[in-house]
């Protein structure tokens, strides 16, 4: 309620603030002044408003996303780990690579005789 | 307000609707459009972020609360400022003697005697009674928010309003 209205006020008081109040309201503001005004109002509302965290928090699941995705595609879960059974190529080449270099010579040597018995 | 975006459309409507009176409040208390600018500015961004959340019914008691305790920082510092530095600043303190001219003459001339009238006599009140003014005259805050307003109590404004009326009303008779 405007001090106009008071009835606690004495009549006279009551009519010297509406003069005041009118007088007031006509105070022109130039436009530099009311566009400095607006600029001051945006300026605190735009400081006031809770940051936007959204784009943050988006980037960071997109990169766990991607972190992820490459892990499974070198390392893959869920495929068949049974063993495959090994053709015979495969067992005679194991057979081979774990053989001790002793084994190659007695085998070079039974090779031999084995020629040589069949040439003489 | 749980909408952030309503309650900031809400702050901005409400502060739209206050900011020219806001600044002549602080201009007729700190006599320098830039110093009530910037404590116009301090005022709004601090009701933004503190109270943007609270009931809009209670943003002008709470916005004028702000702005007069800023008001009074400022004439503290400045007094404070000159009883430290005042020594130093002695052609300073003759400048600041100078009745402000305002910022746009252009603006003086278009508020007219009877505003150079009330602009004189404003400053002949107290820094309360200017404050009372401004809040109960113009703002139309009642009795309670002015007081909330004001950190003093219903009785105090009331006091305040009816000295400060009869104030201006003899200065302003004595002109016309």
């Amino acid at each position: 309620m405007h001090a106009e209205h008071d009835p606690g006020l004495s009549p006279e008081q009551r009519r010297c603030a509406a003069e005041l109040r009118s007088t007031l309201d006509q105070l022109p503001l130039d436009a530099v002044t009311q566009a400095r005004l607006s600029a001051a109002r945006r300026r605190a509302l735009d400081a006031s408003r809770p940051r936007q965290y959204l784009p943050i928090w988006t980037g960071a699941a997109l990169a766990a996303a991607l972190v992820a995705a490459v892990s499974l595609s070198l390392n893959p879960v869920g495929t068949d780990a049974t063993p495959q059974p090994l053709d015979e190529d495969s067992l005679e080449w194991l057979a081979l690579s774990t053989a001790t270099p002793g084994m190659y010579e007695e085998l070079e040597l039974y090779e031999w005789l084995a020629d040589d018995g069949d040439a003489g | 307000m749980a909408n952030p975006d309503a309650a900031y459309a809400s702050m901005d409507a409400f502060l739209a609707s206050v900011e020219r009176r806001a600044l002549r409040t602080a201009e007729f208390s700190v006599n320098n459009r830039d110093d009530a600018l910037d404590l116009v500015q301090d005022a709004m961004l601090e009701l933004a972020r503190r109270y943007a959340q609270r009931p809009p019914a209670e943003w002008p008691p709470l916005f004028y609360r702000i702005l007069n305790n800023a008001i009074l920082q400022f004439h503290r510092k400045r007094r404070r400022h000159a009883r430290w530095f005042g020594w130093l600043e002695n052609d300073a303190a003759v400048l600041d003697a100078v009745p402000d001219p305002g910022p746009d003459p252009a603006n003086s001339a278009q508020q007219g005697e009877a505003m150079a009238d009330l602009s004189a006599a404003m400053q002949r009140l107290s820094l309360r009674q200017r404050q009372v003014v401004m809040l109960r005259v113009w703002e139309g805050l009642d009795v309670a928010d002015a007081a909330a307003a004001m950190r003093c109590s219903p009785g105090s404004v009331k006091t305040h309003l009816s000295r400060a009326l009869n104030a201006l009303r003899s200065q302003l008779e004595e002109h016309t």
